[in-house]
């Protein structure tokens, strides 16, 4: 008898429904707001800049028409897959074109889908079935374009026959801001997930463009509970278990341009003055109309988390037979970052930012025949690849670089300085319950507290120097791998023959890195140049076309590889570096096209004339002692006919201590 | 039989034991779609958050008090746990290439083609048989053309001089008006479930007057169908 009651027992209790039922679908939602940027730039680096401040702030901005949402979706989510919601206009636009060059025929022959709208796609990957209100972890892609696709008109030119037959070929560019990250939302809270520029008219980066906004992406997921259940409200667990509110941490990237006379009193002025100060400094300047924000962009991270976020143009131009094009390549002309963030506040960073629109250059493809051209653009763009560490809740200058005076105009002053800061808010480490315990390698926001302590920065600086080409002995330096005595009394020389204007300042640089990696910025005009043409024919022998394409770059590069690092404790001996240092004083002389007519020869294999280049170049491997400028020597200017100065370039290497 | 084996017998039915296998259960899902203007929207709502049971019923109400578009329906009968695809609308085709004309003529010839669906297209699949009174899990692919689609023209006679001559030579690209969601959602007994609520900002910037509005797409299963 017992055997059967047990048995019935067993049956019954398989048979029962499953247990643990799930509440209702949690929602997500996320808002973009538009904001002026520098109203935005102060409430992300102030130190009240908790995703709580924010949102309230935006709050109230939205009620008195400060801001302005741009987009806003809710969206059911779900632990076991990824939702997308993609919503907004699907324009067709060719993606191949025939070439029928009789009549100049460009016929469409496919053609791709392109989304004007917004595009999301979340996953919560957090095990189980139930979604707790806890924090979540999100994996997070938003891509958002709320710009048309922009009509561009290229010359098209078939050069055969008597009259050659010249129109205009139609190709679009298009605009997004896309970032994908990871990050934790606590459920009824709201996060910044990031900050973008806006991208509301045709070149991003005109300096002289309608007042510029901020776009910020704010994410929320709220749970309905069960009936006659009530989860704790997150502030007071928070404050029980001492926690900081925020769960994420943030890193702001800001460009700033001002006079090169200005950069050189601020960089002359650190490390007594932190970086902190002269960013307060520098906003104060923006508010009252001095200097120019050129970008901020940022998102929400957690560390060991790829993050990779882009705001601006997909310019598309034509690199195969760019007479008539027949294919294309795309840029973004904007701004880009992709980071590796790591335990203790170093970054792996690659920062991209076109600070003009591209230069128009123009090839003329045949004698007295100005319809016949060609084009392709010069992109002007600021490269920052570098692995600066950037603690929580620190701003640090991570670069700095003047723009050359070859890369102005066109929408581009000469004789200005782009600095680039880095802020980087977060909660602060939590605190263990034993003060000799290991930190928990698994915790998101530990940032390695009580493990090994924060590495040390190393900053480089450069500075370029123009005198008269007398004076060439007295700036050389000793040969290339031997012991070279600190420069200290030479630099300051040269800095007075700038204050007398018997020299002048023409390349100024700054990096901050990570010792024992590579690191460059550079701020240069990419620029295209001939290589290859199309000999001339008997029935038309004023005109050819060029068939290849190479790329020179314009402008200034200061690229390191550290190769010893410093000593822990911020005292280090020596700085050993590889260095390749190069500055142009003039765009290149590309040959006429009376020059390749004349050099193609009669079977029209060349060879050509090649571009000229105006350009010192210093490369090297040298030890340096931190603090102390070195002299890399007096170089001409390759390409001057009868040089008359020479350049002459100093480097830096200072070890920056950072706080535990 | 003896007694003691037949009460294990029907244990071990209960318990799932070997059995004849039942027809997949049917029930109806039903998906539904509203738009208001954003300006009523915000009227209405301000920035409350309602139960979507509640939601759906305040913005059936709001077509109807303002003779709005009404709400899109879709119903699909779902087998077991059978994907199913329903769709509503009508299906639009159009070139995604041409070929070049012919020496003497101009007219061009479409040489690929696409095909799209002007309305909603619903592909769903129950991930467990209903079980009563119990959540259920559907994976849900959904694509809503809201419109007919305009065009815009993309000229090929690059050497054409005027604007008029250039338009004469152009092929016509679509643009559709176009909102995709997929995942899964949740729902229970007969109570809609949100699926996605999204400003659409109209032609924004353009000037051409359009003005934004808010869609809400609702799912849930038919009462009816559950008993």
């Amino acid at each position: 008898m017992k055997t059967t009651l047990r048995a019935i027992f067993l049956g019954l209790l398989l048979a029962s429904p499953a247990a643990g039922q799930s509440p209702s679908s949690p929602e997500l939602r996320q808002r973009i707001i538009r904001v002026p940027q520098l109203d935005a730039v102060k409430l992300l680096t102030t130190e009240a800049s908790s995703d709580a401040n924010i949102v309230e702030t935006l709050t109230r901005w939205l009620a008195d028409g400060r801001a302005q949402v741009v987009s806003d979706v809710t969206t059911a989510v779900n632990l076991q897959r990824a939702v997308i919601v993609s919503d907004g206009r699907r324009i067709w636009l060719p993606s191949e074109k025939d070439q029928d060059f009789d009549r100049l025929f460009l016929v469409p022959t496919n053609s791709d889908e392109e989304l004007i709208g917004m595009n999301l796609t979340v996953e919560l990957p957090t095990q189980g079935d139930v979604l707790s209100p806890t924090p979540t972890e999100a994996r997070w892609f938003l891509s958002h374009t709320e710009l048309d696709p922009l009509l561009v008109k290229w010359p098209a030119s078939w050069l055969e026959g008597k009259d050659g037959i010249h129109g205009w070929m139609e190709w679009y560019d298009t605009f997004r801001q896309t970032l994908g990250t990871e990050l934790m939302l606590r459920p009824g809270t709201e996060a910044v997930v990031g900050v973008f520029p806006a991208v509301t008219h045709a070149w991003p980066t005109t300096e002289n463009a309608p007042p510029a906004y901020l776009d910020l992406a704010v994410a929320g997921l709220e749970i309905e509970s069960p009936a006659g259940f009530a989860p704790p409200k997150p502030k007071a667990r928070a404050e029980s278990q001492g926690i900081m509110e925020d769960l994420n941490d943030r890193l702001i990237f800001t460009g700033i341009l001002i006079s090169s006379y200005q950069a050189l009193q601020t960089l002359a002025s650190r490390p007594k003055v932190p970086d902190e100060k002269i960013f307060a400094t520098l906003l104060q300047d923006l508010q009252e109309g001095r200097g120019g924000l050129r970008f901020c962009l940022g998102s929400a991270c957690r560390p060991g988390q790829r993050i990779r976020q882009e705001s601006g143009r997909d310019h598309e131009y034509p690199t195969e037979m760019p007479s008539i094009p027949s294919a294309w390549d795309q840029r973004l002309v904007g701004t880009s970052v992709d980071i590796d963030p790591a335990q203790q506040g170093v970054l792996g960073l690659v920062l991209e930012h076109h600070i003009a629109p591209p230069r128009r250059q123009e090839w003329r493809l045949g004698v007295n025949e100005p319809e016949l051209q060609m084009w392709e653009p010069a992109f002007r763009r600021l490269k920052l690849n570098s692995y600066p560490i950037v603690p929580v809740g620190a701003c640090r200058l991570i670069g700095a670089m003047k723009v050359p005076s070859v890369m102005a105009g066109a929408g581009l002053k000469g004789d200005e300085t782009l600095l680039v800061f880095a802020h980087h808010q977060g909660p602060k480490p939590q605190p263990d319950s034993l003060s000799d315990a290991p930190a928990d390698p698994f915790a998101p926001n530990s940032n390695g507290a009580g493990s090994e302590p924060v590495p040390d920065s190393l900053e480089l600086e450069l500075q370029v120097f123009e005198v008269p080409v007398d004076e060439a002995a007295k700036w050389q330096t000793a040969p290339q791998g031997q012991w070279a005595e600190p420069d200290t009394k030479r630099f300051e020389a040269m800095m007075k023959k700038v204050k007398m204007e018997t020299a002048r300042l023409v390349a100024q640089g700054m990096l901050l890195t990570r010792s024992e990696q590579s690191c460059l910025i550079s701020l240069e005009e990419e620029r295209m140049t001939a290589t290859e043409f199309d000999p001339a024919t008997d029935a038309a022998p004023h005109r050819t076309r060029p068939t290849a394409l190479d790329q020179i770059h314009t402008g200034t590069l200061f690229e390191v590889e550290s190769l010893v690092a410093p000593k822990g404790n911020g005292v280090a001996d020596r700085v050993e570096l590889k260095y390749e240092v190069r500055h142009s004083t003039a765009l290149p002389e590309e040959p006429t096209l009376e020059m390749i007519l004349k050099s193609a020869g009669k079977d029209g294999e060349g060879p050509y004339d090649e571009a000229v280049r105006f350009e010192s170049s210093w490369q090297g491997q040298t030890k340096l002692k931190p603090g102390e400028p070195m002299c890399l020597g007096a170089k001409p200017v390759a390409g001057e006919k009868g040089p008359k100065k020479v350049l002459v370039a100093f480097i830096t290497a200072r070890v920056v201590e950072n706080a535990q | 039989m003896p007694l003691r084996r037949l009460l294990l017998l029907l244990c071990l039915s209960i318990a799932g034991g070997p059995t004849v296998a039942a027809p997949p259960k049917e029930q109806t899902v039903t998906l539904t779609l509203v738009a208001v203007p954003e300006a009523v929207w915000t009227k209405q709502m301000g920035t409350q958050r309602l139960p979507a049971v509640t939601l759906l019923r305040v913005l059936k109400k709001i077509v109807s008090d303002q003779q709005l578009s009404p709400a899109v329906e879709v119903r699909a009968v779902l087998k077991g746990t059978d994907s199913h695809t329903e769709t509503a609308g009508k299906t639009v085709t159009f070139a995604k290439g041409w070929k070049s004309p012919e020496s003497g003529a101009t007219h061009l010839k479409p040489e690929q083609e696409e095909s799209r669906l002007v309305g909603t297209e619903l592909n769903i699949r129950a991930m467990e048989e209903p079980e009563p009174n119990s959540p259920q899990s559907f994976e849900v692919v959904l694509k809503h053309v809201f419109a007919e689609p305009k065009t815009h023209p993309v000229n090929y006679g690059a050497a054409a001089v005027t604007d008029e001559e250039r338009l004469k030579l152009s092929g016509h690209y679509p643009i559709f008006d176009q909102l995709d969601w997929s995942g899964i959602a949740t729902l229970t007994g007969s109570t809609p479930t949100l699926l996605v609520n999204t400003l659409r900002q109209g032609d924004r910037g353009k000037g051409d007057g359009a003005p934004a509005t808010r869609c809400l797409i609702f799912l849930q299963i038919d009462a009816a169908s559950t008993k």
